[in-house]
C-alpha cells in the first residue's frame, strides 16, 4: 500500500549537511504501524514524507500504487484530501468553524459539488467518535480529548484508506489517551491502514507493527501481537 | 527601559513590509491632509491679494466711442475716483485647423501704466506694435498657438489679417479664456484704428467705499444718465456680484473646504492603519509579554517602550510627510490657481498651520495607538503562556455565518468567518472601507448627476454648429449659402441681441444676450423646469435659465421685467424658467423679436444640423464656414457642438476632479488598510492555512478563501453603504452641486444605481488588490512552513 523506496532526506549543503532518515519499507494493508523513537531520530520527517507535506531528497514514495514524490504543491494537497486523513498533536480543529464544519470542510475541499448525504457521514463519523452531541460546539467550547476525536472525525471525513496520526495523545491525559487509541484500534479493525507517530510506549497497544527510528535509521521493524506484545520481527 | 524600548523597537521593525505598508498609508493620508489644509490656507489668501493687486475696477460700461470729449466728462464726474479707458471687441479668429474661435480683443493706450484693472506681463513685449498681439497665456491653448506664431484674426469688416503674438499677458479681470473657449487678444490703440474699431469701454472706480456694491450702482446710474445726457448712450454696464473679490474666491473657498473635510478622513484612515499595527505586534507579542511580567516587567514600563516605538513611527512619518505635504500643497496651488488663470507668488504658511500640523500629526496617531498598545499589555502571565494551538482561539458563533451556513459552501463559511474574526479589525475596515465608499459614491453620484444635466442640458440643442454672424443677415442670402451643402440635416436662423435690465427706478442693469427663436423650433428642446415655452404669438415673453436669477436673484417667475434692446426699453414678462447649463440667455419669441428690436441691433445665428459625425463632421463645418464668409455674411464666432460641451463641462470639471482624486486617495488609505489586515490574518492563520492544505485544500482553494476573506469585507462595507448610499449621494449632490456649483440637481434613481454600480465595482478590484499579495503568500505556503508558525 505505502512503499517507501530508498528515501533519503538530507538538510542542509556541503560538509554541513547531514542525513535526517534514509528508510526503505512498506507498509501493507490494514496495518496499525506504530513509529517510535527519541526526539530529532526522523519521526515526523518520515510522517512528513509519507503525508507529502515534505519531500525526500531522494528514493522514492509510493501510495496506492501512485508515486507522490513528482507531485505539484495542488496536486499533493488533492491527493492528500482524498487519500489521507491526518491527526495533528494540537488537534488543530479550525477554530472559527463548528465540530460539524470542520468535518464537512475536507467533503467540500475535495469534492467539486456537495453531495446530498454529506452532514449525514459526517453526523455518523462524530457518533463514531463518540461527539455526537457536540456538533455544533466551536473547538474553544471543548475539552482537548474531544477535540482531538473531533479532529479524527475530520480526518475519516472523506472515507479515505489510510489515516496518519502525528503524536495524537501527546496532550491527553490518561483517560482521553485510552479512547483515542480504542478508536484507532476500531478502526483498524475495520481495514484502515493507520500510521501513527509516538514516544510513549503505552500507545503502542492495539498496533500491529512497531517502526523505530533511531538518527533517521530503522532500528527494529517488527509485528506486534494485539494487546502491545512483539509478535515477530519483520527485519 | 533601555532593554524594553529596545524590544519594542525590534518588534516594531520586526516585519519592515508591514511597516513600510503602514508607514506609507500614514504618509499618504498625512500628506494629503496636510496638503490640502496648506492649499486653502494659501488660495484663500492669495486669490484675495492676487485679485486686489490688479486694482480691480467698481465697475464697467461700455459706450460706442471713448473720445476727448468723454474722458473730459469723466474728469469732471466727482463720483469716480479714477478711471482707465479701454476697448473690448468680439471678433474671431481662425486657428491653424481652419477652426473658428471668437476674441475678445482688448486695447489699452499703455498697458505697463494702467492703474485699474491692471494686466500683468508675464512674457515678451508689454507694447504690441502694429501688426502685433499680446495674448493671455491662459488663451495659448485655445488659439492652437505659442509665442512668436502669428493667429489669423478677422476683423468686423470681414477681412483677415495675422498678427504675430510678441507677448504673453495675465489678465486677472476677465474670466479664465480657456474655460470659455474665448481668445483674449491684446492690441495698441494704434492697432485697433487699423481695425477701424474704437475705443469703447471705461474702467472705474467710485470715491468712497470703492466695492460697495449699492454704492457703485448709485454712482453708475449717476454717470450713465450724465452720459446719455451727452451723447454718449451706455451700451453695457458690468459690476460684479461680489466687487473687489475675485470671480472664482467663492467657488475655491466651497471647493477647498469640502476637499479638506475629505482629506481629513484619509489622515484618519492612514492613523487607524498605523493603531492596526501596534494591534497586530501586541497580539503576536502577548506570550513574551507575559513572560516579561513574569520576570518583573511592570505594565507601565512596557507601555512606555512601546509608546516610544510608536513616537518613532510618528517621528518617521512626519519627517517624510511634512517636506511633502509642503512640496504637493505648492504643486497643488500652482495647479487650482492656474484654473483661474491666476498665479500664486507668495507660498508662505503661517507657522500656527506647521504647529497644528506637527501637533495633529503626532497626538492623533499617538492616541489611536495607544488603545492597541494599553489593550494589548492587559493580557495577564496566564493568559500569554496557555496560547498553544490554533484551538485555542477563543471564537465566538457568528450570527451572519450561522444564518448562511446552510447555503454556502465550507470554504466560503471559513472566508466568511476569517473575515470577521476579529471583530475590532473587521469593524475598523469596513469602517474605512464604508467612509471612503460614501465618498465616492458621494462624488460620483455628483459627478454623473452634473454630466446628465450637462448632456441633457447641450442635448437639448439639436444642432452640430451654431454660427454667430456680426449683422441680422438676409434670410436668403444664409439659404444660398447653405443650400448648396449635401447633408445638412435642418437649419434654423435666429436671432441674437444684447439688452440690459432697466429697473423700475429707472437704472441700468447687466446685460443679457438675448436669443430670439422660432416658438416651434424643431432644434432646441430645452428642460422648462418652470413655466412654460414660448409659444407662437409670443411678444414680449421671455423664457430665462437658472443662471438669469444668480444675477438677477430679485425676479422670479411671472414677473415683469424691461430690457433696453436696441435703445429701446420694453417690458417683458418671465413665463419660463429654464434648466439650462453653462449659459444665462434670455430666449423670446424671434417674431416678436423681430417686431421689437430694430434690425441695426439684431444679429443672427444659424444653427446647422448635420447627418454626419466625428471627422466628417469638422470637415463639413470648415466649408460651411467658407461659404457663408463667401457670402459676405460677417460670422461673429462658431460653436459646434463639442465645444459647447467642452465648454460648459469645463466650468465644473476641475471641482469634480478634485472630489473625485480625493475620494480615490482615501479608497486607496482604505484598501492598504484592508491590505495590512489581509497580510497580518495569514501571518495569524498561518498554521490554519498548514491545516487546509494537510486536509486537502490546494493552493487555488487557499487562495479563494483568503480572497473571499478581503471580499466579504468589501461587500460588507459595501451593504451599509447600500443603505447610506441615497441620503449621502442626495447630500453630497446638494452640497457639491447645488451649493457650490450652483446647479440644480434632481433626484434620479438612475444616479444611484449607477453610482453604487461603480462603487461596487471598484470595490471588488480594492479587494481584490487588497488580498492579492496575501492570498498569494497563502497559497504558496507549504502544509510544513505553515505549521511551523507558532499561532
Amino acid at each position: 500500500m505505502i512503499e517507501l523506496k530508498e528515501v533519503m532526506k538530507r538538510y542542509g549543503s556541503g560538509k554541513k549537511s547531514f542525513t535526517a532518515l534514509s528508510v526503505d519499507t512498506e507498509i501493507r494493508a490494514g496495518e496499525f504501524a506504530v513509529i517510535t523513537g527519541r526526539s530529532g531520530s526522523g519521526k515526523s520527517t518520515l510522517l512528513n514524507i509519507l503525508t507529502g507535506i515534505d519531500r525526500p531528497t531522494s528514493g522514492e514514495v509510493k501510495v496506492l500504487g501512485h508515486t507522490i514524490t513528482g507531485y505539484s504543491e495542488s496536486e499533493m494537497a488533492e491527493w492528500r484530501g482524498k487519500t489521507i486523513g491526518i491527526v495533528f498533536q494540537f488537534f488543530q480543529l479550525i477554530p472559527n468553524l463548528t465540530v460539524l464544519e470542520n468535518i464537512l470542510l475536507p467533503m467540500d475541499l475535495v469534492q467539486k459539488k456537495r453531495k446530498a448525504g454529506s452532514k449525514d457521514t459526517a453526523l455518523s463519523l462524530l457518533d463514531k467518535v463518540g461527539m455526537s452531541g457536540h456538533a455544533n460546539k466551536m473547538p474553544s467550547e471543548l475539552s482537548g480529548g474531544e477535540q482531538q476525536r473531533a479532529a479524527i472525525a475530520r480526518s475519516l471525513a472523506n472515507n479515505v484508506p489510510i489515516l496518519v496520526a502525528d503524536e495524537p495523545t501527546g496532550n491527553l491525559d490518561s483517560e482521553n489517551t485510552a479512547a483515542v487509541l480504542g478508536l484507532f484500534s476500531d478502526l483498524a479493525r475495520e481495514g484502515m491502514t493507520i500510521i501513527m507517530v509516538t514516544h510513549e510506549q503505552e500507545s503502542i497497544k492495539g498496533a500491529t507493527r512497531q517502526i523505530v527510528l533511531k538518527d533517521g535509521v530503522i532500528m527494529q521493524d517488527s509485528a506486534i501481537m494485539r494487546g502491545g506484545h512483539e509478535f515477530g520481527a519483520i527485519r | 527601559m533601555g532593554l524594553l524600548g529596545k524590544k519594542a523597537r525590534r518588534d516594531l521593525l520586526g516585519n519592515r513590509r508591514r511597516i513600510m505598508t503602514a508607514l506609507f498609508a500614514m504618509v499618504l493620508g498625512t500628506v494629503v491632509w496636510g496638503a490640502f489644509m496648506f492649499v486653502r490656507e494659501m488660495i484663500n489668501r492669495e486669490i484675495d491679494a492676487e485679485y486686489a493687486a490688479i486694482v480691480p475696477a467698481s465697475a464697467t460700461i461700455v459706450v460706442d466711442r471713448a473720445d476727448e470729449n468723454l474722458l473730459a466728462l469723466l474728469d469732471r464726474f466727482e463720483d469716480i475716483s479714477g478711471y482707465e479707458v479701454g476697448a473690448a471687441h468680439e471678433l474671431a479668429m481662425y486657428r491653424t485647423d481652419g477652426k473658428l474661435k471668437k476674441v475678445w480683443l482688448f486695447s489699452s493706450p499703455n498697458y505697463a501704466q494702467r492703474k485699474i484693472n491692471i494686466v500683468t506681463s508675464l512674457e515678451g513685449s508689454f507694447a504690441p506694435a502694429s501688426g502685433e498681439v499680446l495674448l493671455d497665456s491662459d488663451a495659448l491653448g485655445v488659439a492652437g498657438a505659442k509665442m512668436g506664431d502669428c493667429i489669423t484674426i478677422r476683423r468686423s469688416d470681414g477681412t483677415t489679417r495675422p498678427y504675430k503674438i510678441t507677448g504673453l499677458v495675465n489678465d486677472l479681470s476677465q474670466h479664465p479664456p480657456s474655460i470659455h473657449d474665448n481668445v483674449y487678444v491684446y492690441v495698441s490703440p494704434e492697432t485697433l484704428d487699423e481695425m477701424n474699431l474704437s475705443m469703447n469701454r471705461v474702467d472705474y472706480i467710485v470715491t468712497g467705499d470703492m466695492y460697495d456694491r449699492t454704492r457703485i450702482w448709485e454712482v453708475s446710474q449717476a454717470l450713465i444718465q450724465t452720459l446719455d445726457d451727452s451723447g454718449y448712450p451706455v451700451s453695457a454696464i458690468q459690476v460684479s456680484n461680489t466687487p473687489g473679490i475675485s470671480m472664482h474666491a467663492e467657488e475655491y473657498k466651497g471647493l477647498l473646504f469640502i476637499v479638506q473635510v475629505f482629506s481629513v478622513a484619509a489622515f484618519l484612515f492612514g492613523c487607524i492603519i498605523m493603531s492596526s499595527l501596534f494591534s497586530t505586534i501586541l497580539a503576536g507579542q502577548s506570550k513574551q509579554i507575559g513572560i516579561l511580567k513574569s520576570i518583573g516587567a511592570k505594565t507601565q514600563n512596557i507601555t512606555r517602550a512601546y509608546l516610544g516605538a510608536a513616537m518613532l513611527l510618528i517621528a518617521c512619518n512626519l519627517a517624510v510627510s511634512f517636506p511633502l505635504s509642503c512640496l504637493a500643497a505648492r504643486g497643488l496651488s500652482i495647479f487650482f490657481m492656474s484654473i483661474g488663470n491666476m498665479k500664486i507668488h507668495n507660498f508662505s504658511i503661517p507657522i500656527g498651520l506647521y504647529i497644528l500640523f506637527c501637533a495633529a500629526g503626532i497626538v492623533i496617531p499617538f492616541l489611536l495607538a495607544s488603545m492597541p498598545i494599553r489593550r494589548g499589555l492587559k493580557v495577564t502571565v496566564k493568559e500569554a503562556v496557555n496560547g498553544l494551538g490554533t484551538g485555542a482561539r477563543l471564537v465566538k458563533k457568528n450570527a451572519i455565518a450561522s444564518l448562511l451556513k446552510n447555503k454556502i459552501s465550507r470554504p466560503v463559511l471559513l472566508s466568511l468567518r476569517g473575515a470577521m474574526e476579529n471583530r475590532r479589525r473587521f469593524s475598523m475596515n469596513v469602517a474605512m472601507l464604508t467612509l471612503g465608499g460614501l465618498m465616492f459614491v458621494g462624488v460620483m453620484g455628483t459627478v454623473i448627476s452634473i454630466n446628465m444635466a450637462v448632456l441633457k442640458s447641450v442635448g437639448a440643442r439639436h444642432f452640430d454648429y451654431q454660427v454667430m454672424t456680426g449683422l441680422y443677415a438676409q434670410e436668403e442670402t444664409i439659404a444660398r449659402a447653405i443650400d448648396g451643402h449635401e447633408n445638412i440635416a435642418d437649419y434654423e436662423i435666429w436671432g441674437a441681441a444684447s439688452g440690459q435690465i432697466v429697473y423700475d427706478n429707472g437704472n441700468i442693469g447687466g446685460t443679457f444676450g438675448f436669443s430670439a427663436v422660432p416658438a416651434d423650433t424643431a432644434l432646441y428642446k430645452p428642460d422648462v423646469i418652470a413655466g412654460r415655452w414660448l409659444e407662437p404669438g409670443d411678444t414680449n415673453a421671455v423664457v430665462v435659465s437658472f443662471e438669469f436669477f444668480e444675477d438677477e436673484p430679485d425676479f422670479a417667475l411671472g414677473d415683469h421685467l424691461s430690457f433696453r434692446v436696441g435703445g429701446a426699453a420694453h417690458e417683458f414678462k418671465i413665463v419660463g424658467i429654464l434648466k439650462e447649463i453653462g449659459d444665462s440667455s434670455v430666449y423670446v419669441n424671434k417674431d416678436g423679436f423681430e417686431q421689437l428690436v430694430p434690425e441695426q441691433a439684431r444679429r443672427s445665428s444659424i444653427n446647422i444640423s448635420t447627418h454626419y459625425t466625428g471627422g466628417r463632421r469638422t470637415a463639413m463645418y470648415n466649408s460651411i464656414m467658407e461659404s457663408i464668409s463667401d457670402s459676405g455674411i460677417p460670422i461673429l464666432h462658431a460653436v459646434t457642438r463639442s465645444d459647447n460641451q467642452k465648454i460648459v463641462s469645463s466650468h465644473f470639471s476641475t471641482t469634480l476632479q478634485s472630489f473625485l482624486v480625493v475620494a480615490i486617495l482615501s479608497v486607496i488609505v482604505a484598501g492598504i488598510g484592508l491590505a495590512t489586515t489581509m497580510s497580518v490574518q495569514v501571518n495569524e492563520r498561518a498554521c490554519e492555512i498548514g491545516i487546509l492544505k494537510a486536509i486537502g485544500a490546494n493552493s487555488k482553494q487557499v487562495f479563494s478563501i483568503i480572497t473571499a476573506e478581503s471580499n466579504f469585507t468589501c461587500l460588507f462595507s459595501f451593504g451599509i453603504c447600500l443603505a447610506l448610499g441615497i441620503p449621502f449621494t442626495l447630500l453630497a449632490t446638494q452640497v457639491i452641486g447645488v451649493s457650490i456649483l450652483q446647479i440644480p440637481l434632481a433626484f434620479s434613481p438612475f444616479v444611484i444605481v449607477a453610482a453604487l454600480g461603480i462603487w461596487l465595482v471598484v470595490t471588488f478590484i480594492v479587494g481584490r488588490l487588497a488580498s492579492g499579495k496575501a492570498a498569494k503568500r497563502a497559497a504558496g505556503m507549504t502544509v510544513k512552513k505553515a505549521l511551523a508558525v507558532e499561532p
